[in-house]
């Protein structure tokens, strides 16, 4: 039997047991930990750095540090970052939607290059961390920041395949980042103690670095109209977009949102919820297919808003926006046009209006 | 299993068992960061291991012990208490004595200390905690042995000198 002074043991030290730290970012810290004391070892015998560290049966080499201090091989890639698995990225990744959320509080759009990572809390076994805190080197603040270096909350640099070790970034890979600053009291495993922080959305809207990206993104910073497909707001399947196939919907237009109103398609007997399109009423001032008159009301796929990861949304359209519209009669009776969305369906610009022109003539 | 997988599943319980045996959050992380780096250099060998929870958990105990010999000249028992710990956290007697019992415990040699806390928080058997400590069985045994009963007279003492 236990005596009093064994369960005092016990209880005594599970109590204390329970107020330990929390382990958030053990593994970076201890890696960090590792390189510096090999650095330090290294540029003290030959005053160049090249350390090689072991992660996971793959070797990353550092080169000699100087004007460019990252690996030789950094890990990059095209288009968006992966990883935010977790998150509903059916909204998918355009100029469009990055324009709408940088119109949020907080926003925040830049490029910069990672130069340090360290991984988010420990969740628990077998599951892996959220979040990375990552340092960045910031080459362009395209919109709500300062400074030469900030630390960014990103999804963690996962393995980008079960054939390779190779992470889906990691120290000096460059990248294009926007998001949000927010309250950490919101997230539970956030590596961080500040108060609020910098989180990187997902879902494309993190992007390894390319110069027509760049482009697009300082276009949409300096406050250009929006360009390009509506942010598509919901999972569909359609057809895959180009300016000919317009020419086989049922009809296309130019107009201008004078109104929006709700969803308005109601549930039809066996169906377990309403359809979801918005009432949205056009100024016509171009039918290019499918219709007459100087005012439609169509039945949208694509919401006028953009749920985000962090539960809010942002407007995608709304009275003002000139959009191009094509889409189809719809097959139930009664229920009109239905506007598509899949780059049916698109902000106005001069070079699309010619290309529907000519698709339609 | 990479290293980071191991950190993943192993680093909570290795820092808890550093703060349990420090009583000092900043020395715990250190000492847990100090344990997994030396892990990360002889991570295959530690991967190859039987229980590689078991290696990393005998090289924090070891470093410990080596921090607690390099320190002792300098460290005062009080310092074992870290300041984070909620000294509302019980009710009225139980805290007391819970209390009572860590200064009792503050004033064990860190050998002493470290079996007990492996006995009865890691909840290890003799043999385990042997093999953590880098001694042998009956030295495990005599050690929790003279330091419980260290403890209960302490206690005793202590107990008759605070009666009315």
């Amino acid at each position: 039997m236990t005596d009093p002074t064994e369960r005092q043991l016990r209880e005594l030290f599970a109590a204390d047991a329970a107020r330990a730290p929390h382990p958030g970012g053990l593994a970076a810290l201890t890696l960090h930990r590792v390189r510096h004391r090999r650095r330090v070892r290294t540029t003290a015998a030959t005053g160049l750095i090249a350390a090689v560290l072991v992660t996971g049966g793959s070797a990353v080499v550092w080169g000699p540090l100087g004007s460019s201090s990252f690996p030789a091989a950094a890990p990059t890639g095209v288009g968006e970052l992966p990883g935010g698995a977790t998150e509903d990225c059916s909204s998918g990744y355009s100029s469009a939607r990055l324009a709408a959320e940088l119109t949020q509080e907080g926003a925040f759009a830049l490029d910069g290059t990672v130069t340090a990572i360290e991984l988010g809390a420990d969740p628990g076994p077998g599951r892996p961390s959220r979040y990375a805190s990552v340092t960045f080197r910031v080459h362009t603040w395209y919109h709500g920041g300062s400074g030469g270096t900030v630390e960014v909350l990103l999804g963690p640099p996962d393995v980008t395949s079960q054939t390779s070790d190779v992470r889906s970034y990691g120290i000096g890979t460059r990248l294009l980042v926007s998001g949000q600053v927010a309250e950490t009291a919101k997230v539970s495993d956030a590596p961080t103690t500040e108060d609020v922080a910098h989180f990187g959305f997902s879902c494309g809207s993190t992007r390894y670095y390319d110069d027509a990206t760049a482009a697009e993104w300082a276009a949409v910073a300096a406050g250009e109209a929006p360009a390009g497909a509506l942010p598509a707001t919901r999972a569909a399947s359609c057809p895959e977009y180009s300016p000919a196939l317009v020419g086989e919907r049922d009809f296309a237009l130019d107009g201008t949102v004078t109104g929006i109103g709700e969803q308005r398609f109601p549930r039809l007997p066996g169906e377990t919820e309403s359809d979801g399109y918005y009432s949205v009423t056009f100024e016509v001032h171009t039918w290019y297919l499918g219709g007459t008159g100087g005012t439609v009301t169509l039945h949208m796929e694509e919401l006028p808003y953009l749920p985000t990861p962090e539960g809010g949304s942002v407007e995608t359209y709304g009275v003002g926006t000139r959009l191009l519209v094509s889409g189809v009669v719809s097959e139930i009776e009664g229920r009109g046009l239905i506007g598509q969305g899949c780059g049916y369906t698109r902000y106005h610009d001069e070079q699309t209006a010619a290309e529907w022109t000519a698709a339609t003539d | 299993m990479t290293f980071e997988e191991f950190v993943a599943a192993q680093g909570r319980p290795l820092l808890r068992l550093a703060f349990v045996l420090t009583g000092d959050r900043h020395l715990a992380e250190d000492l847990t960061q100090t344990a997994l780096a030396d892990a990360y250099r002889h991570w295959r060998k530690v991967r190859a291991a039987a229980d590689p929870a078991a290696y990393v958990r005998r090289m924090l105990v070891n470093a410990h012990l080596s921090w607690r010999r390099r320190r002792s000249s300098t460290e005062r028992p009080a310092e074992l208490v870290d300041a984070s710990i909620d000294p509302a956290a019980g009710p009225g007697d139980a805290l007391e004595a819970r209390e009572q019992m860590r200064t009792l415990l503050a004033g064990l040699a860190p050998r002493a200390r470290t079996v007990l806390v492996l006995r009865y928080y890691a909840d290890l058997d003799d043999a385990a905690i042997a093999e953590a400590m880098g001694v042998s069985q009956s030295a495990v045994r005599a050690t929790a042995s003279r330091a419980l009963a260290g403890l209960r007279s302490t206690a005793v003492v202590e107990a008759v000198q605070e009666a009315p």
